[in-house]
């Protein structure tokens, strides 16, 4: 053991190109892995693909209420008439959309490209499989414009390889990207009072008023789940307090392996009810959906470099356990 | 005026923020606020975009004209804000040409047969081996219906390109980097070099194994899958009796006794552990319940500090938005 106690020279100069080179390679080897991947699916992702399945009977059961509220403000006789006709109105738009109504946000830019767009692709399938009605926006960033439309473009053509499968979707018809608008937080309340005014045209400049997916989506009232792929700190946050707090929607939450932990009490606690935790959640939803694709295929490239990591912290305190000198660090 | 009507328009437009929480729906009064507040706040945030690019082309512009150390990157900076501003308000027909035509023929991801577009830019020259490179585009493109082998050629609009090719690639570089520095960070500082170290060394091992598959690697992957608590619970229990060995030969009988008796007690913990508990579980067991405690503690914590805060500058007692004074 006394070889431990020394640590050669050479090592303390070549060690960090040595590891970036193995890292490179390893992230490369994992690239080019196209075998299957088994993966467990967790409870917070469970969460969130259940509720996406179930959005059905989420729908029915927003619709029963209304229907119950409006039959007990008839009994009551001291409603005035405009509330009498909202409530027409909302029980009536509950009536259309029945596979249900999904909000998406877009809150990531390039930079989290490879954890992010796996999540929201993934869950895009599943909204279009399923016949749910996508509504997508971008949250602060106006940067996630273009990415989001990418995104969109994909999963509207990728139909043919999912159970049931869909044809290609269409904008205004079977969903519709909003783009972005500044101040996020406000606009989300303004999206309360009425979606059309909040944006008023789509990504591309069409007017959303002679949207046929427009026709019986008005405000929140009509949204029954808000999925929202966020990179940064805070931002999700803003949904948690709008989405499910205000609006009373269930709100599922992507984000980043780093951030995912911060979200843990909000799942804990009901507030959300679905959580992506980076590249392992998308896996796990596709896995899920069974439908692999590329986040199940870049979790190779994880799982290699999660190894080498574990590798190298027990190298490093085999090191320091046998090394005489404590080298300062 | 000026130091009384700032605090008096914050201290409002506040109120009325907070009121809206309280208010019943539906009401005259809600949706009169509402559209006020919001059709306020974003006409606001518009002017705030025109002061961030007045402050950026102030600053470099200064930097730039004293010939500061570094102003060659302001040079660089201002002129992609002017380049990138202007492709993005030009006519969307503008933009290098693309090349379409039918992917029946590749086999990209393993999807043979799939109704899939092989597109590549003019730019980089038009070769069917390139079109792996060109996928970006190919997303962006949004091409046509493909009929048979018919070929087309279409423009993607400069901004795509621009955000593809340079804001798209660094961005992911610059995190990209991440992934390296991290890598190095856990040889070099992940030690055991005291007891909460250690704590987070093995908290920080767990949810690294349970993030990923583990039973996939080679050779290694389903032992160490299938022994998980081994791996874990005996490490704990050599490392607590090493420091306990330490302690006997200091002479610090006591401390040696406590280690000893925490080392039996996770002994025991293990042999009550059901056979289940994987690393998975593990990791879901750190996720939900140490770390949920912590995390739970800093957000009521934080949230009381905004509350605080929030009523000082509602009240006007702190002044922010006048840089201090008044």
């Amino acid at each position: 053991m006394n070889f431990l106690k020394k640590i050669p020279p050479i090592w303390l100069k070549v060690y960090r190109p040595v590891i970036y080179i193995m890292t490179l390679v390893l992230v490369w080897m994992g690239a080019v892995n196209n075998n299957k991947l088994n993966l467990n699916v967790a409870d917070s992702t469970g969460g969130a693909y259940d509720t996406i399945e179930n959005l059905g009977e989420i729908r029915k059961g927003t619709l029963r209420e209304y229907e119950q509220k409006l039959e007990q403000r008839l009994q009551d006789g001291d409603a005035s008439q405009a509330e009498i006709d909202d409530l027409k109105g909302i029980v009536e738009d509950l009536k259309h959309n029945e596979k249900g109504v999904v909000l998406i946000c877009f809150d990531f830019d390039a930079g989290c490209d490879a954890e992010m767009t796996p999540q929201v692709a993934t869950i895009l399938r599943h909204c279009f499989s399923r016949g749910v009605k996508v509504l997508i926006n971008t949250g602060g960033n106006v940067m996630s414009q273009p990415l989001a439309q990418q995104t969109i473009d994909k999963a509207t053509k990728d139909g043919s390889r999912l159970d049931p499968p869909y044809p290609t979707m269409e904008s205004g018809v079977d969903y519709v990207f909003l783009g972005f608008r500044p101040n996020a937080f406000q606009l989300y309340l303004q999206m309360g009072e009425s979606i059309i005014s909040a944006y008023e045209t789509d990504y591309s400049g069409k007017d959303l008023s002679t949207m046929p997916i427009m026709e019986h989506i008005r405000d929140f009232r009509a949204i029954d789940c808000v999925v929202t792929v966020s990179a940064y700190v805070g931002a999700p946050e803003t949904w948690i307090t709008v989405g499910n707090a205000k609006f009373g929607k269930k709100v599922i939450l992507g984000g980043g392996a780093i951030g995912a932990s911060d979200y843990y009490p909000f799942l804990q606690s009901g507030q959300i009810c679905g959580l992506l935790p980076g590249l392992r959640g998308a896996a796990e939803y596709e896995s899920a959906l069974k439908c692999p694709d590329i986040g199940s295929k870049r979790m190779w490239s994880q799982l290699y470099t999660h190894a080498f990591a574990i590798f190298l912290i027990v190298l490093g305190n085999i090191e320091y356990f046998f090394s005489t000198k404590k080298r300062k660090l | 005026m000026r130091n009384y009507l700032p605090p008096i328009i914050c201290g409002v437009c506040g109120v009325i923020m907070m009121l809206h929480f309280f208010l019943p729906e539906n009401t005259m009064l809600y949706k009169t606020m509402m559209e006020w507040v919001t059709n306020s706040t974003i006409v606001v945030g518009v002017f705030g975009l025109f002061i961030g690019l007045a402050s950026l082309v102030h600053n470099h512009g200064n930097r730039i004209a004293r010939r500061s150390p570094g102003w060659g990157y302001s040079v660089i900076t201002l002129s992609f804000t002017a380049i990138v501003a202007l492709t993005g308000i030009i006519s969307q027909n503008v933009g290098p040409s693309v090349v379409s035509k039918p992917l029946d023929k590749y086999n990209y991801d393993n999807r043979k047969n799939q109704d899939h577009t092989l597109i590549t830019h003019t730019l980089f020259g038009y070769k069917d081996e390139t079109y792996k490179t060109n996928l970006v585009a190919a997303a962006t493109a949004d091409a046509p219906e493909m009929k048979g082998e018919e070929i087309t050629v279409r423009k993607v609009p400069l901004f795509m390109f621009f955000y593809n090719y340079v804001i798209m690639p660094m961005g992911a570089t610059t995190f990209s980097l991440l992934a390296f520095y991290m890598i190095t960070a856990t040889y070099r500082a992940m030690r055991a070099k005291s007891w909460e170290a250690s704590l987070l060394l093995i908290s920080s091992i767990i949810i690294l194994i349970g993030q990923v598959p583990i039973e996939e690697i080679p050779l290694i992957g389903k032992w160490i899958m299938g022994h998980a608590q081994l791996i874990v619970y005996m490490s704990l229990i050599l490392y607590i009796l090493y420091a306990a060995m330490k302690q006997f030969f200091s002479r610090n009988f006591i401390t040696c006794g406590i280690l000893s008796a925490s080392a039996a007690l996770i002994g025991v913990i293990w042999y009550y552990t059901p056979a289940n508990v994987d690393f998975e579980a593990m990791k879901s067991i750190i996720l939900n319940y140490p770390n949920n405690a912590a995390k739970r503690g800093i957000l009521i914590g934080v949230q009381l500090g905004s509350l605080a805060t929030s009523i000082k500058i509602l009240s006007g007692i702190e002044k922010p938005y006048m840089g201090g004074r008044g």
